[in-house]
């Protein structure tokens, strides 16, 4: 892991309507981590991640992704930039197979380096035995478990061969032993070298994953670190954590 | 294994060859009406290949579709009336022309979805039937406009127009083959999905529903245009209308809309059923029609080719699907 930032944001701002629901965040992901994004419900985490995959427009402030700007970026764009994400709530697409919602992130993968469609049903196989779905490649995803429908949907971001990946509570609604296994599995995904943006409330997961973390309040910045370092933060304490974990991190 | 594929190879080709005879023998044997009745078919069959794109790829209830179809067949109309342009040549710049007015419509109404798109669709068909009403210097107006007649037998111009109209309905069934085989057709299904979810994964939406809307709006333009032709006789109400429009995309869905060959086989299903119910029941028919409508949405909902499928799949026998039963609750 180095400390080359691969995307930057400056004064990265969003109002809906007279709401300013992101203000004036900075922040940068670095070459190689994975970075953790935490914070209460409402505090602007997802609303963040919708800017960086160019979901929504920025109201102010400027993106850069390995030296382009992504603001006026288009999502599909974006996706084709190398910034692939996932969905707090899952979007499987249906009518198509595991094995065809998974070849289609290869179908538009990396700027002109799309492959067609046969070849991409080849990709797609390998990918979803890295997931461990390879066994079900001819299944529809509503005949998935929640924790496997999870893994479809990681499994289509790896498909466009991302070089920054923003999983947005991919942990929500898993059971422990589930848990453990994706931390396995995006450790595993993060040594392969892709970077990686988490969004998660299981407090567990996101320390035991994230080489740093950045803290949302209301939309703003209120703290940044490492995990040991978050969890010792008053602010974040008060905010967020509780004083069981802020303690128990920081006695 | 081997063997099997091999064996299903060879049905393939026989039913295609049966298929192909069934396509190319009636004109030469059956009686004028008939022909008459089957070129209608492959009319409508070509026009629900046409909207499928739009409405079983992309998912866009582009319901007043039928714009593209007068767009089509007044500017065969004008051209030849007023330019003596030779009928194909007519024709090809008929396709164009609509694709063209899609593309320029659909970055302003692909921005809407559902009902809303499905309305600002109805809404254009009118305005552009008003249009070509008030442009009478150059569409004849509100008394409509003769097209110059086939010059040829009436055997002749039979066996033409059942032809045309068959290579347009193979050229639309064989574009949405082709569509639906590439990233275009996985993009669109995407899109129809989760339009969102779609974006992230790098489909370009906008341009990609654009793309659909183009082709098929060309597709429904070189139709409308060999309509004009075969006609003879143009009003605006003939070839701007709605109830036409919402015939075509029931067939779509009737047959199984996003499949290759299930808008034909929808389309061949009502408008024979049309044919034989308008000549019994005069006065009847959108009644009876209506009732079909409502049956087809409360029991086969997702078409015939899919209730085709699934009672194949009964058939296969109870161990497949206790298989697959098994592979589900081990989940």
């Amino acid at each position: 892991m180095g400390d080359r930032a691969l995307l930057v944001g400056r004064g990265v701002t969003r109002y809906f309507g007279g709401v300013a629901a992101v203000t004036d965040v900075d922040f940068e992901v670095r070459e190689g981590e994975v970075l953790g994004l935490i914070g209460p419900n409402g505090a602007g985490k997802t609303t963040l991640m919708n800017l960086i995959s160019g979901l929504i427009p920025l109201s102010k402030g400027e993106m850069v992704f390995d030296g382009r700007r992504l603001n006026g970026l288009g999502p599909w764009d974006v996706a084709r930039l190398g910034i692939a994400r996932t969905f707090q709530i899952v979007k499987p697409f249906a009518g198509m197979t595991l094995r065809e919602n998974v070849a289609l992130g290869a179908m538009f993968a990396r700027e002109g380096r799309g492959v067609p469609a046969r070849q991409a049903l080849e990709v797609a196989a390998e990918v979803l035995e890295t997931v461990g779905l390879g066994d079900r490649m001819n299944a529809h995803a509503n005949e998935l478990t929640i924790a496997l429908r999870k893994r479809l949907e990681l499994a289509r971001a790896l498909a466009l061969k991302p070089r920054l990946l923003l999983l947005d509570e991919v942990m929500a609604g898993l059971n422990l032993k589930e848990i453990e296994r994706l931390i396995e599995l995006i450790r595993t995904i993060n040594a392969s070298g892709v970077t990686i943006v988490v969004i998660e409330h299981v407090m567990k997961a996101i320390m035991a994953i994230s080489h740093r973390i950045v803290v949302l309040h209301y939309g703003r910045k209120i703290a940044e670190g490492t995990p040991e370092e978050v969890a010792r933060d008053e602010r974040v304490i008060t905010a967020y954590l509780g004083r069981r974990f802020g303690q128990g991190k920081g006695a | 294994m081997n063997g099997s594929s091999m064996g299903r190879r060879g049905a393939g080709l026989i039913l295609g060859a049966v298929v192909l005879a069934a396509l190319v023998l009636p004109p030469f044997y059956l009686s004028g009406y008939w022909v008459r009745v089957i070129t209608g078919l492959l009319m409508y069959g070509a026009l629900a290949s046409a909207i499928n794109i739009m409405v079983g790829l992309a998912g866009y209830p582009a319901l007043g579709n039928i714009v593209f179809f007068g767009t089509g067949a007044y500017t065969v109309a004008v051209l030849m009336v007023k330019a003596d342009t030779p009928f194909f040549l007519a024709l090809a710049v008929a396709g164009v022309v609509a694709a063209v007015y899609a593309a320029l419509l659909g970055a302003a109404v692909l921005r809407l979805r559902g009902a809303y798109f499905s309305i600002a669709t109805i809404g254009i068909n009118h305005a552009t039937s008003e249009l070509v009403t008030n442009l009478d210097g150059l569409t004849g107006g509100g008394r409509g406009t003769i097209v110059p007649f086939f010059p040829g037998s009436i055997e002749a111009e039979r066996m033409f127009f059942y032809f045309l109209m068959l290579a347009l309905m193979l050229l639309a069934t064989g574009t949405v083959y082709l569509i639906s085989r590439n990233r275009l057709g996985y993009g669109l299904r995407a899109i129809k999905a989760d339009e969102q979810a779609a974006s992230v994964m790098g489909v370009n939406t906008t341009r990609y529903k654009v793309l659909a809307w183009t082709i098929s709006a060309g597709l429904t333009g070189l139709v409308g245009g060999a309509y004009a032709y075969w006609l003879a006789f143009l009003e605006p109400p003939y070839v701007f209308d709605i109830v036409m429009s919402v015939k075509v995309y029931i067939m779509a869905i009737l047959g199984g809309a996003g499949t290759v060959i299930g808008p034909v086989v929808g389309a061949f299903f009502l408008e024979l059923l049309s044919e034989l119910i308008w000549g019994r029941f005069l006065e009847a028919h959108m009644l009876v029609l209506g009732i079909v409508v409502v049956l087809v949405v409360l029991f086969v909902p997702r078409g015939f080719v899919d209730l085709a499928g699934r009672l194949a799949r009964a058939l296969a026998g109870g161990s497949a699907s206790r298989r697959a039963e098994g592979v589900r609750s081990d989940g």
